[in-house]
C-alpha cells in the first residue's frame, strides 16, 4: 500500500514539473501551448537514445535531454511569435503529433528510436547512481520519489526567483498587454522565445523522470492526452500561480487513481470513465472557477 | 504517372470527407470565432449514430437521416446549455476553446464507453472499379458525389437564403448584426444546427471511406484544421479547396518516387498547415472577417 | 401606458455603464417627439455615444427608465427595439463589408422580410446612388458611400426613430454636406432623429432641439437655435464665437 502511494506521488511530482513548464508558457506568459507533450517526449527520448545507443553517462544525457527540449521549444516558438492565440493552439498540438509520428515511423529516426517497439534498459545507471551519493539505503522507488520532489522544489524556487526579477515582470506584462510591453521598447519576440525555451527544458526534464518511472519508451505513450492532463492540472491548481502545478497535480492524480478502486467497473470502462472525468473537469473548472483553486480572479479578468 | 493519378484520386476521396467536415468547422468559427476542438468527435458521433441504424437493419442511406438529425440536435442542445450561457457570461474565446477540448474528451470517451473500442464498418469492402485513369470503389464514388452535394448545398444556403446571409453578416460584424435587429442568438443556433448536420454527414462519409471506430473523428480533426487554415479560416469556400488540397498532398506524399512511409503522410499535411500559417496566415482565399 | 403628446422616447435619470459602479452616463434625461430632430452634443468623453447605446440596449442601463411609445423598454433586447421602430447607425464599422449593398439592406429588414421588396423602391429613391451599386460589396465602397448604406440599412423597417452616432465622423467635407442633407431629408419624411455629433454647430443649426452633455449629465437643453446663441454654450462648447459657423465642436 505504501508502495502504491509512493508511485502515485512520483507521478504527481513528475507532472508537477511538467506543468511548471506549461505554467511558465501559459500562466505567466499567456502562450497557448497545446503541444507540451512533445517537450516531454523529446527529453525522454534524447536521454533514452543517448544512454542505450551511445553509452553517454547519466548526467550528460540528462543535460542533453534538456538542451534538446530547449531547442524544440525555440523551434515551436518561431510560429508562436506571429500567431494569434487560437492558431497557436492548433500549431502546437500539430507539432506534438508530427513529433510523435516521426518518433514512430520517421525514416532514419526509427533506427535510433526503434519505432513502435520502443527503447528499454536506459535506467540502470540512474538507479545505480544513488549508491554514489550515499542514498544506497533507499529502494529505487523511494530514491526516484526523492529526486523528483527535490526537482519540483528546485524548479519552483528557480521560477519564483525568475518571475520576481525584471525578466519575469516583462513576461507577465506580455501576458496582460503585449502591445503595451512592446511600446516600452521591449523585444516581445525574444521574451516569448525565452519563455518557450525554458518551459520546454523543464518539461524535458520531467520527461526524463517519466521515462525512469515507466522503464520503457514507446511513441504512443506521448499522445495529446498528456498535454490535456497537464492543462487540467494547471487549470485545477490555478494558472499563473507558483504552487498551482503542485497542488493541481496532487489532487488530479489522487482523483485519477481513486477511480481504480470503483467496484464493479472493468479496467477498460474505468479508463474511459477517467478520460470522461478529465474532460468534465476541464469544462467544470472553466465554467465554475476559471482561475483554479489558488488563482486570483483579478488576473484572469485580463485574459483575452 | 499511373500511380500518381491513383493517389490523386484517393486524395480527392479523403479530401471530400475533410471538406464536408471543414465547412462545418469553418461556419462555427466564422460566426462564433470559436475553434471547436470537439468537432472531430461530432464526426464520430454521426458515424456511430448511423452505425446504430444500420445495426437495426436500416440501409445506410436511411440510417443517415436520423444520424444527421441527431448530430444537428446534439450541437443545438450544446448551444443552449453550454455555449450560449458561456457567451452571456462573457467567456473569452480562449476559455471557450479550452471548454471545447474538455467536451471533446467527454464525447469521445462516452462513445468508447457505449460502443467499445472495436472497429466496425457499414458494409463489407467492395472491389475497386477500373475507371480508366484510376480505380475507385463504389463507396469512394458515393463519397465524392455526396460531399459535392453537401458543399454546393451549403454554398447555396450561405448565398441565397436569409439565414445564410445573416450568418455571413454575423461573421463580418456581430455587434452590427445585433444593432441591425438580427436575432443573433437565433442565427447562432441555426449555425450550430447546420454545422451539426454537416458534421454528422461528414462522419458518415468518413465511416464509408474507411472504418467506424471511436477515435476516427479525433484522428481526422487535425487534417480538418489543416484544410480550414489552408483555405483561409472562416472562409467556407476556402475550406472546401484547402481540404481537397490537403487530401491530395498527403496521398501524393506516399508516391514511390518520394518513398515516405504511409504512417507519415498525415505529418506532411500537418507540415503544410504549419508552413501556411507561417507564410500566409490568412490562407489561400482568406480575407479578414469573411465566411 | 400609451404614448402621449407624440412623445416617442422618454428617458429619465438614465445611468449607463459598461461595468457596474462605473457609470459613464450618470443621470441624463432625454425626450424625443414624433418627427423631431434632436442633437446631443458635448465635449469628448461626455458620454454621448454611451447614452445612445444605453437607449438602444447595447450598453447596460444601471439606473433610470427608458420608455418608447409609452412602453418601458429599459434594457430591452436590441432586436425588440428594432421591432418597435428604432433604427441605429453606429459611428464606425456600420456596414457588413463582405455583403453586397442589397444584402446589407436585407439584413436591416431581418425581422420582417416581407417588406424588403417594397422598401427597396423607397430606399433606392431616397439614395439613388445605391440602386446602381446594389450588387457591390460594401467593403469596397468609400466612407461616404458606406455611410449611406448604413443609413439605408437602418431605414429598412420604416422606423419611427433613427439613432445616429456621429454620422459625420471621418468623412470628407463634401460627404459631410451630403450626409447632413440626407439626414434632413429623412427627417422631413417624418422619421424622428436623435443624433450624437461632434460637429456641434452644424448639428444644432439643423436641429429642433439639442442637449449639451457634460460628465455624463445634462448641462443645457433647449431649441437648437437658442443653444447656438446662448453665450454660455458658445463659450464652453462652441469655441467662443457667437455666430453659426462651420467649426467642428
Amino acid at each position: 500500500m505504501i508502495a502504491y502511494f509512493q508511485s502515485v506521488l512520483i507521478t504527481a511530482g513528475i507532472f508537477a514539473i511538467l506543468v511548471q513548464g506549461l505554467n511558465l508558457h501559459r500562466g505567466f506568459t499567456g502562450l497557448l501551448n497545446f503541444g507540451h507533450v512533445a517537450f516531454f517526449a523529446v527529453g525522454a527520448y534524447t536521454m533514452g537514445v543517448l544512454t542505450t545507443q551511445f553509452d553517454v553517462p547519466l548526467l550528460p544525457s540528462f543535460l542533453a535531454a534538456m538542451v534538446a527540449a530547449t531547442l524544440l521549444g525555440v523551434i515551436v516558438a518561431l510560429p508562436a511569435i506571429r500567431l494569434r492565440a487560437d492558431y497557436l493552439a492548433i500549431v502546437t498540438i500539430t507539432i506534438g503529433e508530427i513529433f510523435r509520428l516521426i518518433l514512430k515511423s520517421g525514416p532514419v529516426v526509427t533506427e535510433y528510436t526503434r519505432g513502435p517497439r520502443g527503447i528499454r534498459g536506459y535506467s540502470t545507471e540512474f538507479y545505480f547512481f544513488r549508491e554514489n551519493i550515499g542514498l544506497g539505503f533507499l529502494d529505487p522507488q523511494q530514491y526516484l520519489l526523492l529526486v523528483v520532489w527535490t526537482t519540483v522544489v528546485l524548479v519552483g524556487i528557480l521560477l519564483y526567483v525568475l518571475l520576481q526579477s525584471p525578466w519575469g515582470r516583462v513576461l507577465k506584462g506580455i501576458r496582460e498587454d503585449e502591445d503595451a510591453v512592446r511600446a516600452l521598447g521591449k523585444n516581445v519576440t525574444a521574451y516569448k522565445i525565452q519563455s518557450f525555451a525554458l518551459g520546454a527544458a523543464i518539461a524535458g526534464l520531467a520527461g526524463v523522470f517519466f521515462a525512469m518511472d515507466i522503464g520503457s519508451l514507446a511513441p504512443d505513450t506521448y499522445l495529446p492526452i498528456i498535454t490535456f492532463q497537464a492543462w487540467t492540472i494547471m487549470l485545477l491548481g490555478g494558472m499563473g500561480t507558483h504552487l498551482g502545478p503542485v497542488v493541481g497535480s496532487i489532487i488530479f492524480w489522487s482523483i485519477f487513481n481513486a477511480t481504480l478502486f470503483i467496484p464493479g467497473v472493468s479496467g477498460a470502462e474505468a479508463a474511459y470513465l477517467r478520460q470522461i472525468g478529465i474532460g468534465a473537469l476541464i469544462m467544470l473548472i472553466i465554467i465554475v472557477r476559471p482561475q483554479g483553486i489558488l488563482g486570483n480572479r483579478e488576473e484572469m479578468v485580463l485574459d483575452r | 504517372m499511373e500511380e500518381a493519378l491513383q493517389l490523386i484520386a484517393n486524395g480527392v476521396v479523403i479530401g471530400s470527407v475533410i471538406a464536408v467536415s471543414a465547412v462545418g468547422l469553418s461556419l462555427v468559427f466564422g460566426v462564433l470565432k470559436l475553434i471547436n476542438f470537439a468537432h472531430g468527435d461530432f464526426l464520430t458521433l454521426g458515424a456511430f449514430l448511423a452505425l446504430t441504424g444500420v445495426g437495426l437493419g436500416l440501409p445506410l442511406y436511411l440510417a443517415a437521416i436520423p444520424a444527421i438529425i441527431g448530430g444537428a440536435l446534439a450541437m443545438g442542445v450544446l448551444e443552449k446549455v453550454l455555449w450560449k450561457p458561456m457567451r452571456e457570461r462573457g467567456a473569452s474565446t480562449v476559455n471557450l476553446l479550452i471548454i471545447s477540448i474538455g467536451l471533446a474528451l467527454v464525447l469521445r470517451h462516452v462513445i468508447f464507453w457505449v460502443f467499445g473500442e472495436r472497429t466496425r464498418s457499414y458494409m463489407p469492402p467492395s472491389p475497386r472499379i477500373d475507371l480508366g485513369l484510376f480505380a475507385l470503389t463504389p463507396q469512394d464514388i458515393i463519397i465524392i458525389f455526396g460531399s459535392a452535394i453537401a458543399l454546393v448545398g451549403t454554398g447555396l444556403m450561405l448565398q441565397k437564403t436569409r439565414i445564410g446571409t445573416a450568418m455571413r453578416a454575423l461573421a463580418d460584424n456581430r455587434d452590427l448584426a445585433e444593432a441591425s435587429g438580427i436575432n443573433v442568438n437565433r442565427v447562432i443556433l441555426y449555425t450550430w444546427l447546420i454545422a451539426g448536420a454537416l458534421t454528422a454527414y461528414g462522419g458518415i462519409l468518413l465511416g464509408l471511406q474507411g472504418r467506424v471506430f471511436p477515435n476516427m473523428g479525433w484522428f481526422l480533426l487535425l487534417l480538418v484544421f489543416a484544410g480550414v487554415i489552408l483555405g483561409g479560416i472562416g472562409s467556407a469556400y476556402g475550406a472546401m479547396i484547402g481540404s481537397l488540397l490537403i487530401g491530395v498532398v498527403q496521398e501524393l506524399a506516399t508516391h514511390s518516387a518520394i518513398g515516405l512511409p504511409a504512417d507519415l503522410k498525415t505529418s506532411v499535411a500537418f507540415l503544410v498547415l504549419i508552413l501556411v500559417l507561417l507564410i500566409r496566415p490568412q490562407g489561400i482565399l482568406g480575407r479578414k472577417q469573411a465566411l | 401606458m400609451a404614448e402621449r403628446d407624440g412623445l416617442l422616447l422618454e428617458a429619465r435619470d438614465l445611468k449607463v455603464g459598461y461595468v457596474p459602479e462605473v457609470n459613464i452616463v450618470n443621470g441624463c434625461d432625454v425626450e424625443l417627439r414624433r418627427g423631431e430632430l434632436v442633437s446631443i452634443i458635448g465635449p469628448n468623453g461626455a458620454g454621448k455615444s454611451t447614452l445612445i447605446k444605453g437607449l438602444f440596449g447595447l450598453v447596460p442601463v444601471r439606473g433610470g427608465t427608458v420608455r418608447f411609445k409609452g412602453e418601458d423598454v429599459t434594457n430591452a433586447p436590441t432586436y425588440r427595439l428594432v421591432e418597435m421602430g428604432i433604427g441605429y447607425v453606429p459611428q464606425t464599422e456600420n456596414v457588413f463589408p463582405s455583403l453586397t449593398v442589397e444584402e446589407n439592406l436585407e439584413m436591416g429588414a431581418f425581422l420582417n422580410p416581407k417588406v424588403i421588396k417594397d422598401r427597396y423602391e423607397v430606399i433606392f429613391e431616397w439614395f439613388p446612388m445605391l440602386r446602381d451599386r446594389r450588387g457591390q460589396r460594401a467593403g469596397t465602397m468609400s466612407g461616404g458611400q458606406r455611410q449611406l448604406v448604413a443609413l439605408a440599412r437602418a431605414l429598412m423597417l420604416e422606423p419611427d426613430v433613427l439613432f445616429l452616432d456621429e454620422p459625420s465622423a471621418g468623412l470628407s467635407p463634401s460627404n459631410v454636406d451630403l450626409i447632413f442633407e440626407r439626414i434632413r431629408f429623412i427627417n422631413s419624411e417624418g422619421v424622428a432623429i436623435l443624433m450624437v455629433e461632434q460637429n456641434a454647430r452644424r448639428a444644432l443649426a439643423m436641429s429642433d432641439r439639442g442637449y449639451v452633455l457634460e460628465m455624463g449629465r445634462n448641462r443645457f437643453s433647449g431649441p437648437g437655435r437658442e443653444l447656438l446663441n446662448d453665450p454660455k454654450v458658445v463659450d464652453l462648447y462652441l469655441g467662443g464665437r457667437a455666430s453659426g459657423g462651420e467649426t467642428a465642436g
